[in-house]
């Protein structure tokens, strides 16, 4: 396994810097959350991670290592991405774009060898897709294609997983596999995500980024507070405990008059047992860097 | 065709067992695709070589082939002026054709690869349009007088190369190679060097202009051993070159940002692609002018039959483009004999509607199987 840091990191796009002096410390096997608005640099973050993007300043360290300073392929050795955007046009079948994946490991001339057709055979039977194997891409719908993106990225053997909004294009059953999936491996993974529910689900700890800066950063009980969450997304927000697994849940309702309380508090009849509500927690005078 | 259904679901039950590619073509029958492709390439040099304005017994081009390949006197009895139009004329005209097409297929699959384009051909990069000027500043003003009989081909080459160097220059920004600016400038420049062309044949007379648009349009009239040399070795360059980038070539179909996260290295192997395409393309279209459609149609042609993974369409699209070629030129020097068709105007007409009606096999299939 193998810890991604970043350090002082900024990446300008044009003359615009989308991130400014960023810090992160991931640590081996941890599954971390990136939670952010629209344009927060939520996604320049991961390609810089992923170096479809190269920084301005500073480092992505993979094991101590500077990523942009190695060559692809041993990068992609490490690492396999689940990004955002997947082709249209792609003629080729589920088993050639998950033997894709094989890529890194072979040399120029190699043929598909017995350990990559394990690598491809195991990545597809746990993302479920073995009967789509002899399929066209172009026939899968949008959430078949994600599973077999994801597919592709477990073949990698990866020790690092970086999932761009992997849950995207999937129902609600898809999301909590993928995500249960990609926790099961136990390879450091680092996730945007949008469903803040889901991140808090999910993650060992979760950083929210806003402005191109980690604004928090800790465990998703502690980070997930109101002042936090309502300062950066700009709507209301309500905690709440799952009846019965007593997970933390958040409730949005649309900021109206910033300040004011929320206009609807149906759902805070304390004295409903399955709802218990929390008060906001106080706001961490500082941002907290992940450790 | 009742069989098609049947086939797809059974072999989708053992789906795990038997991958099959997105081609109609099952994958493990490539290998016989293979053998039977270069079977057919060495029976259509031998019938090659005997049709023509006098008829030659398939096996007297044996003997005269083996006789003088190896030095062993096989073809005793074969009268020296047969010996000659199989030996002088014939056979390299024929491996010519087989070499040209060969040659435009692959830097076919190579460049709608490159440029991200299913209907890039080996031209859009603006190379031919390029080869174009030398050979008009020849065949109009005799220009290169003192090159001798090779100077057609040689001011071919040299403008195309210069126009390739052009596209070259004005598509790369910040050391990356971005396939639609390359696709747009190689399009312009390429209208650019037509233009020169047009106004080269515009000042000649009559019968030259007819000369050049003869020459555009394709033809291996001119072919002899000697220049059989430099299009045989680019040839052998480009297969080697492809095969190895394969499977980076099959990333990259995935988007440039799947391709740098499994490790391709993306801009590099653009540059790599640029320059071979564009080398392998002025080296052809020097010897033979600019044959159109093949680079186009046969890179399509095999990812319908064997799918689309690189390795396998590379390897299949040379042997079939190379005897598609043949066959071509075998067709222009016969169906209006004597006089000779360019052979661009055959390969449009015969590519075509073979291409048509593959495709639409294809759908049908397509549809059966999801």
């Amino acid at each position: 396994m193998i810890s991604v840091s970043c350090v002082d990191l900024a990446v300008k796009v044009g003359d615009h810097l989308l991130i400014d002096g960023l810090d992160l410390d991931v640590r081996p096997g941890r599954f971390v959350g990136v939670v952010g608005p629209n344009g927060s640099g939520k996604s320049t973050l991961l390609k810089t991670i992923y170096r479809v993007t190269s920084p301005a300043r500073g480092a992505v360290l993979l094991d101590g290592r500077n990523c942009h300073a190695l060559a692809p392929r041993q990068v992609a050795q490490q690492l396999a991405v689940v990004a955002q955007e997947t082709p249209t046009e792609l003629e080729l079948t589920v088993h050639e774009v998950v033997m894709l994946g094989r890529l890194p490991h072979q040399g120029v001339l190699a043929r598909d060898s017995e350990t990559d057709r394990d690598a491809v055979a195991d990545a597809m039977r746990r993302t479920s897709i073995v009967e789509l194997a002899n399929r066209s891409w172009q026939t899968l719908s949008g959430g078949e294609r994600q599973r077999v993106v994801l597919a592709r990225a477990l073949a990698q053997r990866p020790g690092v997983l970086i999932l761009d909004e992997p849950t995207n294009h999937l129902d609600v059953r898809h999301q909590l596999e993928l995500l249960t999936l990609a926790r099961e491996l136990g390879v450091t993974t680092i996730a945007a995500l949008h469903d803040l529910n889901l991140a808090s689900e999910f993650c060992d700890e979760v950083i929210v980024v806003n402005h191109g800066a980690i604004v928090a950063a800790g465990p998703p009980a502690e980070v997930f507070t109101s002042r936090v969450l309502e300062d950066v997304f700009d709507v209301q927000i309500d905690r709440i405990f799952h009846p019965r697994t007593g997970a933390l849940r958040l409730l949005f309702s649309r900021n109206t008059q910033p300040g004011a309380t929320p206009c609807n508090t149906e759902h805070r009849q304390s004295d409903s047992p399955s709802l218990q509500l929390l008060s906001s927690q106080p706001l961490h005078a500082e941002a907290t860097r992940a450790t | 065709m009742p069989s098609v259904p049947f086939l797809v679901s059974k072999v989708e039950l053992h789906s795990a067992v038997a991958p099959r590619s997105t081609g109609l073509l099952p994958a493990r029958t490539l290998p016989l695709l293979v053998l039977g492709l270069i079977a057919l390439n060495i029976v259509s040099v031998v019938v090659g070589v005997s049709i023509g304005s006098v008829t030659i017994a398939p096996g007297t081009v044996w003997n005269v082939v083996f006789s003088e390949a190896t030095g062993m006197d096989t073809s005793a009895g074969v009268p020296n002026n047969v010996r000659q139009i199989v030996w002088e004329l014939r056979l390299p005209r024929v491996l010519l054709a087989g070499l040209v097409g060969a040659g435009l297929s692959i830097v076919g699959v190579a460049i709608q690869s490159l440029v991200r384009n299913p209907i890039a051909d080996p031209y859009v990069l603006g190379v031919s349009s390029g080869a174009s000027i030398g050979a008009a500043l020849v065949i109009i003003f005799g220009a290169f007088g003192g090159l001798g009989s090779a100077s057609l081909t040689i001011a071919a080459f040299v403008t195309a190369l210069a126009s390739m160097t052009i596209v070259y220059l004005m598509a790369l920004q910040g050391g990356r190679l971005d396939p639609l600016r390359l696709v747009l400038t190689g399009v312009v420049v390429g209208y650019v060097a037509s233009a020169i062309t047009s106004f080269l044949v515009f000042r000649g007379d009559p019968r030259a202009a007819q000369q050049v648009l003869f020459w555009l349009l394709g033809s291996f009239g001119r072919a002899r051993w000697s220049m059989l040399a430099i299009p045989a070795i680019a040839l052998v360059i480009g297969l080697v070159v492809l095969v190895i980038r394969s499977r980076p070539l099959d990333a990259l179909m995935s988007g440039d940002e799947a391709a740098v996260t499994l490790g391709v290295p993306v801009n590099r192997l653009r540059i790599e692609l640029f320059l071979l395409t564009a080398a392998l393309t002025a080296v052809m279209v020097a010897v033979c002018g600019a044959v159109g459609f093949v680079g186009l149609v046969i890179p399509h042609m095999v990812r319908l039959i064997v799918g689309s993974l690189h390795r396998r369409v590379v390897l299949v699209s040379a042997l079939l483009g190379s005897v598609f070629m043949m066959w071509v030129d075998l067709a222009a020097r016969t169906i209006a004999a004597p006089q000779e068709i360019p052979v661009g105007i055959i390969t449009a007409l015969v590519g075509g509607p073979m291409f048509i009606v593959l495709m639409r096999h294809r759908d049908r299939r397509r549809v059966v199987a999801s």
